[in-house]
């Protein structure tokens, strides 16, 4: 059951108070590794090893919502999960792969699409989001209305504007080809391509996209320091942007209207799960990691620029009765920046771009 | 690893088996207890168990219900119906003591998709006499809720005669209830979609879809929320045995208990639907009607014994 090249652990910095059950599997992990070093010279002949497969949990993230223990990381359920993801076989003519939407040198999103694009050019009703650090979100999509990262590939297999093809016929493809039956079994034990083992399989080379080697997170590990304009940023940033765009992530999870005009008379955003008045017009509160690369803005991806998104906040907040409460607090609605703050707080935001993120050979698609 | 952690794993596992061994310990205190009940003398038999079945029959009224042959609403409309199914879980047998037995839910077994009609065999029934039954339309929030490899059987998002049919992707969880067909009454009506041309400018495409004309789809659903409460759509049904009836379990016996279910009470009961109105029906909000009904549609026909 475990691999032999495959360490899973929180780095070192775990200190006696943050122990849990789940390091347990760590220790086995690492247990495993060193018996089966000890034996595998003999066997291998191979003067080169391969690179061992490593994930990590950053020490700096707050405790993952993702229950690994249902599903294990593998190296090869990761390869699998990988791909799965590139392969057409999950839409309908086989045209559209995950990748299509979510490619890796722009963070995961559609690369400078406004409105996502899947089979048949067909267009969909959001912006493309980045698949980065997806095992501390409870819940997924703008609207948050899957609740769990092993039932987010159904939506867009199914839905008629992305892949249009439906999950018993993803699966019957799965399983009469020549290679998937094999590659499922070494994951999961069986050749019958479950539909919980595909979903679990696709949630492992999601999970293992982590960003977490920006300049800030170097910066908040003691390795690197910011310049005095990202620091007056970050200080910014700190005051006027980090009550909804809080922590590591800079997200609090949440789903909040944020001034918007409406464009999509059709989209009212939370409304659509919740049916909930309160919630109209609301959506999720992004993490702002990457930014650089997942351009364009907003859940329809109306701004092209950051500073167009400082000026919407600055300017252009619309009152409705579910505007956030936190843009109508002070002298006029949406926040108070000047031009120097904002190109302050830009350059902050610069510092949680990760280029190792968008060229990890790894998790490279295209 | 650091000494520090070492020992805490230690100590951590050190706990868990002394937490398994008093377990066992107890697991084995309580069989002492339960032979020395009636002093030792003998072990009471096991209960006898049966089994039984569950005929889930779709009526039009009084007759068959009989798909793509037309049928009158109250609210004088005709309509024929191409689909109707609906789940049915957590089934309970009462007693007349008021004791019951729950059958078993689990990943494979417990969630029962009837198609139309159906026979629902339940086996290992302690043996009785069982004057109602009781059960769940739709599927609780827990079982909603678990990983994917506790939902199998007629649960499975991938299986393309159950779960695959009854699932709502973009908002996670089961369709409890499917009642398609056509009716003139539908308004006539194409649907399109809001996209933005060339210069980001939001218009109305009609050319996309076209749907709808005279169909009408009603999917009930929604187990409450994940995490913000919205309307749970389940509804618990209660049928007792009339006229001193019982359902008779015995071993080797196969009792059979015919359950007609009146298709028709889906758009008419406390409120009477109009389908010029009410025809694309896919929210748990604007649904509570209809699960509403759909607790009138059942009715113990009759039972073999």
């Amino acid at each position: 059951m475990f691999t032999t090249d495959f360490i899973f652990h929180k780095k070192s910095s775990a200190i006696a108070g943050d122990f849990n059950f789940r390091s347990i599997p760590i220790l086995l992990y690492g247990l495993a590794i060193v018996i089966l070093g000890a034996c595998s010279p003999e066997e291998n002949d191979n003067p080169e090893p391969e690179k061992p497969f490593v994930f990590e949990l950053p020490s700096h993230f707050p405790e993952p919502v993702y229950d690994f223990e249902k599903n294990p990381i593998s190296k090869e359920g990761f390869e699998l999960g990988k791909m799965l993801f590139m392969d057409g076989k999950l839409s309908r003519d086989g045209s559209i792969s995950c990748a299509h939407c979510h490619i890796t040198s722009s963070a995961f999103t559609q690369h400078g699409h406004s409105l996502a694009h899947g089979i048949d050019n067909r267009q969909t009703m959001r912006n493309s989001q980045p698949i980065q650090n997806l095992a501390y979100l409870n819940s997924f999509g703008w609207d948050g209305g899957i609740f769990h990262l092993d039932l987010f590939p159904i939506f867009p297999i199914t839905n008629p504007v992305e892949m249009d093809e439906d999950v018993p016929r993803v699966l019957e493809k799965l399983r009469n080809d020549e290679n998937y039956p094999r590659l499922f079994k070494k994951v999961f034990g069986t050749d019958s391509i479950e539909t919980d083992h595909f979903l679990k399989a696709l949630s492992q080379f999601q999970l293992v996209c982590i960003s977490s080697n920006s300049k800030y997170d170097r910066y908040l590990l003691g390795q690197e320091s910011l310049s005095d304009q990202e620091m007056e940023g970050l200080a910014i940033f700190e005051e006027k942007c980090s009550s909804c765009h809080s922590g590591v992530l800079q997200t609090d999870n949440s789903f909040r209207n944020n001034g918007l005009p409406i464009g999509n008379p059709r989209d009212l955003g939370r409304n659509l799960i919740t049916e909930r008045d309160e919630d109209l017009y609301k959506f999720r509160v992004p993490s702002l990691r990457n930014l650089k690369y997942t351009f364009p803005y907003m859940h329809d991806g109306r701004f092209f620029s950051l500073e167009s998104v400082l000026d919407h906040y600055s300017d252009g907040v619309i009152d409705s009765p579910t505007l956030d409460t936190l843009l109508t607090g002070g002298p006029s609605r949406g926040i108070s920046l000047t031009e120097s703050e904002k190109s302050k707080i830009i350059n902050f935001l610069s510092t949680l771009n990760d280029s190792t993120f968008i060229t990890n050979e790894d998790i490279f698609v295209f | 690893m650091n000494f520090k952690n070492n020992s805490l794993i230690g100590l951590v596992i050190g706990s868990r088996q002394i937490i398994k061994n008093i377990f066992i310990a107890m697991i084995g205190m309580s069989m002492l207890i339960a032979c020395n009940n009636d002093d030792g003398t003998d072990t009471p038999a096991p209960t006898p168990k049966g089994s039984l079945r569950l005929d889930f029959d779709a009526f039009a009224g009084s007759d068959d219900l009989v798909m793509n042959s037309s049928y009158t609403n109250a609210s004088g409309e005709t309509f024929k119906v191409t689909m109707f199914q609906y789940y049915v879980s957590n089934i309970k047998l009462i007693k007349e003591d008021g004791s019951d037995y729950a059958v078993p839910v689990g990943a494979e077994e417990g969630y029962y998709l009837v198609k139309e009609d159906r026979t629902i065999t339940l086996q290992d029934i302690p043996a009785g006499d069982y004057t109602a039954i009781e059960f769940m339309l739709g599927v609780d929030s827990t079982r909603s809720t678990m990983d994917p490899s506790e939902r199998k059987g007629d649960l499975d998002i991938g299986d393309p005669e159950t779960g695959a049919e009854m699932y709502w992707s973009w908002n996670s969880g089961y369709i409890f209830m499917k009642f398609e067909g056509v009716a003139e009454a539908v308004p006539d009506s194409t649907e399109g979609a809001w996209v933005q041309d060339s210069l980001d400018q939001w218009y109305f495409d009609t050319t996309q879809y076209t749907y709808w004309n005279d169909i009408y789809n009603i999917h009930v659903g929604g187990f409450g929320g994940y995490d913000t409460p919205t309307p749970n759509n389940t509804r618990h049904i209660h049928l007792h045995m009339h006229g001193g009836n019982t359902i008779q379990v015995r071993k080797n016996e196969e009792p059979e208990v015919h359950i007609a279910v009146d298709a028709l009470k889906v758009m008419d009961g406390s409120v009477n639907h109009s389908f010029a109105e009410f025809y694309q029906e896919h929210s748990p909000s604007r649904t509570g009607d209809i699960a509403d009904n759909m607790q009138h549609m059942f009715t113990v026909h009759h039972v073999h014994n």
